[in-house]
């Protein structure tokens, strides 16, 4: 190897590993939404879902359907999820994202297994409403002390009308199959951190 | 025209204050957690953990209790949905439409909790 082609082949790796750092260090990066969703989020957010979500549809009016449903439904849920209720372990942790004023005591009905580095991360991984949930100001790590019952799956996307915006969804989710009441003396609080 | 700013939450003795053209007001009301002010219906809304359900107090801009409402069938009153509206998440025992936990506020007449839209 003569000395251009050891400097090419330096600089290539050297480029390489930084691609790679970068991308895993970033802790906003989100590797759930497509490159045509971003473009989509920037437009109108009906043709943020379709061009994500078109292709599983034979034709457009079936395609227009599941859009409608959508709206009209807020499933939580991809309309191709199929409930997948589990028993989740002791000793289980996972993430949730609190109100402000909402104690830890009184955890939601959903959490994630996904690390959740910001608010733009709730809104558009977990593609959780302004209207759910108008505020996020913490999230909260829990621990399952005892077995859970849960649906676990993928999130699925939203419309937020009054926002203007198309949530892709994406990230990891369940659904405590369990009352309120009883969410609590399920988990246990292993911290707890501010968010913006 | 003047509204109560800045409402504050002693949740240790029930004492709310607050101010109205920067004179101090305030109301006591056991178990109070936090409150917020309905522009609508021009009355304070405290949450009160009277009950291990969560009660709603409605509270005069005199510092009067003029209503009680008792959690929904099925919910417990865990917060306000934001730092501003006078809406309350309330945790259901059985999901309804596929959700677990629901957007509540006072009616007008203050005698019931009126079901909004799914909470997160």
């Amino acid at each position: 190897m003569n000395e251009a082609h050891r400097l090419v082949a330096i600089l290539f790796f050297f480029l390489s590993a930084c691609t790679s750092a970068g991308v895993a260090s970033d802790p906003h990066w989100t590797p759930v939404a497509s490159a045509s969703t971003q473009q989509a989020q920037q437009q109108d957010p009906k043709q943020g879902w379709w061009a994500d979500h078109r292709w599983r549809y034979a034709t457009d009016d079936q395609a227009e359907a599941a859009y409608q449903a959508l709206l009209t439904r807020e499933s939580p849920w991809p309309e191709w999820h199929q409930a997948n209720v589990v028993t989740l372990p002791a000793g289980l942790r996972f993430e949730m994202a609190l109100a402000p004023g909402q104690g830890t005591d009184r955890p939601g009905g959903f959490g994630t297994f996904d690390r959740i580095p910001d608010v733009r991360f709730v809104r558009y991984s977990l593609a959780v409403k302004t209207a759910w949930k108008p505020q996020v100001d913490r999230v909260v790590t829990y621990e399952i002390v005892e077995p859970l019952r849960a649906d676990t799956g993928t999130v699925g996307p939203q419309i937020d009308v009054p926002a203007n915006l198309y949530l892709p969804g994406g990230a990891s989710q369940f659904e405590m199959k369990v009352p309120a009441s009883e969410r609590a003396r399920h988990l246990r609080v292993v911290a707890e951190r501010p968010i913006e | 025209m003047s509204r109560p700013e800045a409402i504050r939450v002693d949740q240790v003795s029930g004492r709310i204050d607050w101010t109205e053209d920067g004179e101090a007001r305030e109301a006591f009301v056991e178990g109070a957690a936090d409150a917020r002010y309905d522009p609508g219906n021009d009355r304070l809304i405290v949450l009160t953990r009277a009950s291990e359900r969560g009660t709603v107090a409605i509270v005069a801009r005199d510092g009067g209790t003029v209503a009680t409402i008792p959690p929904p069938d099925g919910y417990s009153l865990s917060h306000f949905a934001d730092s501003v509206a006078p809406v309350l998440v309330g945790q259901g025992e059985a999901p309804d439409g596929g959700w677990w936990d629901w957007h509540f506020e006072a009616d007008e007449a203050g005698r019931a909790l009126r079901r909004l839209g799914p909470a997160h």
